[in-house]
């Protein structure tokens, strides 16, 4: 069977009720937070980890990506309307799209956003067929050297994207590999760092760590601020785009497609830089640069095309190699190895329903987030007028809840508080924490990896450097870790430069 | 960087000698056989290095510019303490007087006292939040929640 034969046996997989329930929840939910402040995809994938529990794997697997793009559809909406980005890859959204809405145009900034989004996955997924198959016959001929620099190479390229300090940025990373092995050591299963907890003796859960990051914090930075927010008063008609919007945004949305699901397709990379790069180039290449800022159309489509575009990107490395490229599929690889699946290149040998399945779902997904999203925009603009002082404690009590329902453990929840405090802190302190996420996720298997490596080698380190593909990757990593120094300039703080232009 | 970054990585700076020295305790192995410790201590090593270099760069610069006042000074604690306080005691709690009555009164607490709404209205809200969520949990997720001596 060819990969197409394939991919329509995943629409089947799909379109099963249980699977196309979970697919309209995933995606549901997905808008839902991404329109709503206070909490974002990663925060609501662990918030629903627990609940999964009883799902079959599948389900919840297509549950948690049509939340990570479902977030991207929904990010839109309050980018244009409140020029308050639902999540930080709508960033650029803002820019023309509430130029739009204050020009009355709304209607055809959403309509299009939709549009931008749903051709772009819709390309990223047909990408997705083709290369995710062919990398995981790739990842086969990778050993645990391989595995290794592959995974510190994503690491470093995390570290190096970071906006801020690269050194802050490496001291997450190592923060994340330290709490990485508390708990039992796979191999002697001598405790480390338990203190005697029993509960610590498996490590520290990853969602708790992440609902209290990404949940909480998020909710006590915005209660230290204003409870008021305004929503742009207009009245939204015309959802279609007219022919010159099209004519307008055609090339753009085909140019950010590509390049941004490129782009997704490199760990570390993930779907906040495509946005920006998508936007800049667009303004570069335009014969009116002067209008992007005030409301010109390609600038909601290419942005919009590219955070749907990287994330299908990101899905590749996650199911061909197991290597997650951001915080999102850093959970959902986190979520995926409770339920006992390894994705990587085995994947689609010994689960290929589930491999095909997800990226069945993603399609399915899609087009109804289209058919969602425009109707039921008006829902949306309510919810996003639903006062603040409700939002923040209903989310602080499904963060309470939901740590609690992991395993209906009291410690769960300190130590979900206490990474609220922490995420606050680091905030305040300009400390990223999609490094450590990452890093947390991938310590075990690095350690591992590493362990196997000494083990394989005679406790030789140039078991590293002599193996073809480990060398090149640590060769990059040792070119991102150095450059800076003497360049004193990074990519990241490029993009930033330019998003700030 | 300024004085804030003082703090943070003088308390990093710290944590990550403490983190390599249990990690040296826990057995480092050797290059053949590495140890529980190894990956920690390595991290710890990274951590410390990284810390130090951030401590020792915003000295400088916090010398070079006096009277500059750093992040960490402008925070506005208020609401983020009495926000922290109410889940821990809500944790506390839980098994003692139970997830509806628990879940009433942080509600209440969040929008009378945090939010400064109307009393009502944040008993009517924390009424709606306690009983919904009691539904969505208990009865659709059947997930167990503590009842405590009120039986709810």
């Amino acid at each position: 069977m060819g990969n197409l034969g394939h991919m329509l046996m995943g629409i089947v997989t799909a379109a099963q009720p249980i699977n196309l329930l979970y697919c309209f929840l995933g995606s549901f939910i997905g808008t839902l937070i991404g329109v709503l402040p206070g909490i974002g995809p990663v925060g609501a994938i662990a918030l629903l980890l627990p609940v999964t529990f009883h799902v079959p794997p599948l389900a919840a697997f297509i549950m948690f990506t049509g939340i990570m793009y479902g977030a991207q559809y929904g990010g839109s909406t309050t980018s244009i309307l409140v020029n308050i980005p639902g999540e930080a890859s709508s960033v650029m959204t803002c820019l023309d799209g509430y130029q739009m809405a204050r020009k009355g145009r709304a209607g055809p900034a959403l309509g299009m956003a939709a549009f931008a989004s749903f051709i772009a996955g819709t390309i990223g997924l047909f990408g997705l067929v083709f290369l995710a198959p062919t990398l995981a016959e790739f990842g086969l001929r990778f050993g645990p050297p391989e595995y290794f620099a592959l995974m510190a190479f994503g690491l470093t390229l995390v570290i190096y994207l970071a906006r801020g300090s690269l050194a802050k940025a490496l001291m997450m990373t190592a923060f994340g590999l330290i709490l990485a092995s508390v708990g039992l050591d796979p191999v002697s299963s001598a405790p480390r760092f338990t203190y005697g907890i029993i509960d610590l003796r498996d490590g520290i859960g990853l969602a708790q760590m992440v609902i209290g990051l990404f949940g909480v914090s998020e909710v006590l930075l915005t209660v230290e601020k204003s409870f008021t927010r305004s929503v742009f008063e207009t009245k939204i008609k015309g959802l279609l785009p007219n022919l010159k919007d099209w004519k307008d945004s055609f090339y753009p949305t085909l140019r950010a497609s590509v390049l941004s699901f490129l782009m997704g397709i490199i760990p570390g990379i993930s779907v906040v830089i495509p946005t920006f790069i998508s936007y800049s180039l667009e303004k570069r290449i335009s014969k009116h640069p002067e209008k992007f800022g005030t409301g010109t159309i390609e600038g909601v489509a290419a942005p919009e095309a590219a955070n749907n575009g990287a994330c299908v990107g990101t899905m590749i490395p996650l199911l061909s190699l197991g290597i997650p490229t951001g915080a999102s599929s850093a959970l959902v690889l986190g979520a995926l190895l409770i339920y006992g699946l390894h994705p990587g290149p085995l994947l689609i040998r010994e689960s290929p329903e589930v491999f095909w399945g997800v990226i069945g779902s993603m399609y399915i997904g899609n087009a109804m987030l289209l058919l969602l999203n425009l109707p039921l925009i008006g829902i949306w603009v309510r919810v996003l007028k639903i006062p603040y002082a409700y939002l923040f404690s209903s989310i602080i009590l499904f963060c309470l809840v939901g740590s609690y329902t992991i395993n209906n453990s009291l410690t769960d929840m300190y130590v979900m508080i206490l990474f609220g405090i922490v995420g606050y802190l680091m905030n305040k302190f300009d400390y990223e924490p999609v490094p450590l996420i990452l890093a947390l996720v991938l310590g075990p298997m690095m350690e591992n990896a590493f362990r196997r490596s000494m083990i394989l080698s005679d406790g030789s380190f140039l078991i590293f450097f002599i193996r073809p593909i480990s060398g090149i990757l640590l060769a990059l990593v040792l070119f991102m870790l150095i450059s800076p120094i003497f360049t004193k300039k990074r990519l990241a703080e490029e993009i930033m430069r330019e998003a700030d232009e | 960087m300024g004085r804030s970054d003082i703090y943070s990585s003088g308390f990093w700076l710290v944590f990550s000698i403490y983190i390599a020295v249990e990690s040296y305790r826990l057995d480092l192995g050797n290059w053949h056989e590495p140890g529980p410790g190894y990956f920690a201590f390595g991290a710890a090593l990274l951590f410390g290095s990284m810390a130090l270099a951030v401590f020792v760069k915003s000295l400088k610069q916090t010398s070079a510019l006096k009277g500059e006042i750093g992040s960490a000074e402008r925070f506005r604690w208020q609401h983020v303490v009495m926000v922290l306080i109410a889940m821990v005691l809500y944790t506390l709690l839980l098994n003692t007087i139970g997830f509806v009555l628990c879940t009433f009164l942080i509600v209440v607490f969040f929008i009378k006292v945090v939010a400064l709404q109307r009393l009502m209205k944040s008993i009517m809200v924390g009424l709606c939040m306690a009983i919904g969520s009691y539904l969505l949990f208990s009865f659709f997720l059947k997930a167990p929640l503590p009842r405590g001596f009120f039986l709810f």
